[in-house]
């Protein structure tokens, strides 16, 4: 699993003032967040913190207010749709492959905003085999962890360059668990900015160059990941229900 | 076994119409989990389109079915835009009376602007004669039933499989949000749910009233209602599940036509929908659709 080592200074997302209302409560409020290009952030929390929703407004799967930015662009009045055409798109919590669809249409859905989806196609099945295998396999037959494979290349087709990966690991077995960060590490090399949600904090870390602490829907922290592992507050709080 | 053979026939053909209707409606339910109840209003549309361009303009017959048909997938479309977008997103109450709103309206303009009294529908003679195939009396009509149920099943089965909208489709029946996140419209796949659903209503609309042989503002109520009953009984949220319950309705109705005493005729729609409650009772989610239909 490569370390991450480089330093990143371009913005490829920025968040200011962000607010999310659930029915009048307020489930993330004035969060700011940067994400440089090419890094790996991971957004830590206890649950309930708003970190999935954080990520759904973001992407724009729920009413958000504030401002977004994608590589300095002004993307925050984008649809979902568009904000996937302007290159962020999210893999969700839980999987939520379409069951009843193959894992080629499932693919073939992921690039439907990607021009050169049969090239990427062809990139992402070399860099996943397992999908290669199950090509015409209905993706309801796949087990948790092939299914989470599906779910991280369904949402690299459209070649995003920013990821939000919501808990990939969640209710899989420790190997798969392995496959999962070595594919999230890996993005770094393919350009690819990461913003993670993950139960598996001190996992998350080991692969992401920075972190921000969450709570109660507002950034309470932020630092290096390297710093993060070696916080003993921050061990109290999180790790020791994971280790 | 001709009795049987026969039977099958008129179950099969009055089973496509029914699925045809059904899937209108499945279409439409799969991507807003919504019952659409102006559909029965849109094939009346069709209905009198199809009056309008082959008596008035004196177009070809099969030319002013096409027609009526186009116009039924575009005033679907225009529904969509102008009275359900507005709601999107609203409670399911609000959606399903907009729905009546449509529907209401439709009726009043059919009966204001148009006749409230039945119009005759212009059906070609050669459409009312029957052809004897191996001692087996098959209505023009009732062949053209089942090829064009086939034909348009068989045409949507490949756009739902083939095309990325249809795909997209597919998936939004499933998960309406994570197609949004393959960057495909919403407005798009809602739109195109409603254009196929108004060719539907067109196509079962042209075969309902070559049937009855005329159209009047209240046409729809029937074959909506048997459009809801072949979606609930094939499973809510499952477009397969439409065209099977579709195609069981059918069946059922016939069978029942065919086996029951003659006084016990009247009660056949009572009967058939007694036995479609007892199917649910045993499978409230329909014969093949999920537990819990997602949006």
């Amino acid at each position: 699993m490569e370390a991450p080592t480089q330093r990143h200074t371009q913005p490829a997302l920025e968040v200011r003032g962000l607010d999310v209302n659930y029915s009048g409560i307020r489930a993330v409020r004035q969060l700011d967040l940067t994400v440089n290009a090419g890094e790996i952030v991971t957004l830590i929390g206890p649950n309930g913190a708003g970190k999935s929703s954080t990520l759904m407004a973001i992407v724009g799967l729920v009413q958000r207010s504030g401002q977004i930015y994608l590589d300095g662009q002004d993307v925050s009045g984008f649809s979902t749709e568009q904000m996937v055409r302007a290159g962020l798109t999210l893999s969700p919590e839980g999987r939520r492959v379409f069951s009843g669809l193959t894992v080629a249409e499932n693919l073939r859905l992921g690039g439907a905003s990607n021009k050169d989806r049969a090239a990427e196609q062809v990139r992402l099945l070399d860099t996943f085999p397992v999908l290669k295998e199950r090509y015409h396999q209905r993706a309801g037959t796949l087990s948790g962890g092939e299914q989470q494979i599906l779910a991280i290349a369904r949402a690299l087709m459209s070649r995003p360059r920013i990821l939000l990966l919501d808990e990939p690991s969640l209710g899989l077995a420790p190997k798969i668990v392995d496959t999962i960060f070595q594919v999230i590490a890996e993005l770094r090399q393919w350009g690819i900015s990461v913003l993670l949600v993950e139960q598996d904090i001190e996992r998350a870390l080991r692969v992401s160059d920075r972190g921000y602490v969450m709570s109660h829907g507002e950034i309470l922290a932020t630092d290096t990941a390297a710093n993060m592992l070696s916080d003993a507050n921050l061990k109290d709080l999180f790790f020791g229900a994971h280790q | 076994m001709e009795v049987f053979a026969q039977q099958a026939l008129n179950a099969i053909a009055l089973g496509g119409v029914y699925a045809l209707l059904g899937l209108g409606l499945a279409m439409v339910f799969s991507v807003l989990g919504m019952i659409n109840f102006a559909h029965g209003e849109i094939m009346t549309l069709s209905g009198y389109a199809l009056v309008f361009v082959a008596t008035t303009l004196g177009w070809p017959f099969g030319l002013a079915v096409i027609s009526a048909c186009l116009l039924a997938g575009a005033a679907a479309a225009m529904t969509e835009r102008i009275a359900f977008r507005p709601v999107r997103g609203a409670s399911l109450t609000t959606m399903l009376l907009t729905t009546f709103a449509v529907s209401s309206i439709l009726h009043v303009v059919f009966q204001n602007f148009i006749s409230p009294r039945p119009i005759a529908v212009p059906v070609p003679e050669w459409l009312t004669q029957s052809l004897n195939v191996g001692g087996l009396q098959i209505g023009t009509l009732q062949a053209i039933s089942i090829a064009v149920s086939l034909v348009a099943l068989i045409g949507l089965v490949g756009f739902l499989r083939f095309s990325t909208l249809g795909l997209a489709m597919r998936s939004a029946a499933q998960d309406f949000s994570v197609t949004r996140l393959m960057g495909i419209s919403a407005d798009r796949v809602i739109i195109g749910a409603f254009a196929i659903s108004g060719l539907l209503a067109g196509l079962s609309g042209f075969l309902w009233v070559a049937q009855r042989g005329s159209v009047d503002p209240l046409m729809g109520f029937v074959p909506v209602l048997k459009a809801f009953t072949a979606v609930v009984l094939g499973g809510l949220g499952s477009l397969n599940g439409a065209v099977l319950g579709g195609f069981l309705l059918g069946i059922l109705e016939v069978s029942l036509r065919a086996s029951l005493p003659q006084e016990l005729l009247p009660f056949r729609d009572a009967i058939s929908l007694s036995i479609v409650i007892g199917l649910l009772v045993m499978r409230p989610q329909g014969l093949i659709g999920r537990a819990e239909a997602v949006r």
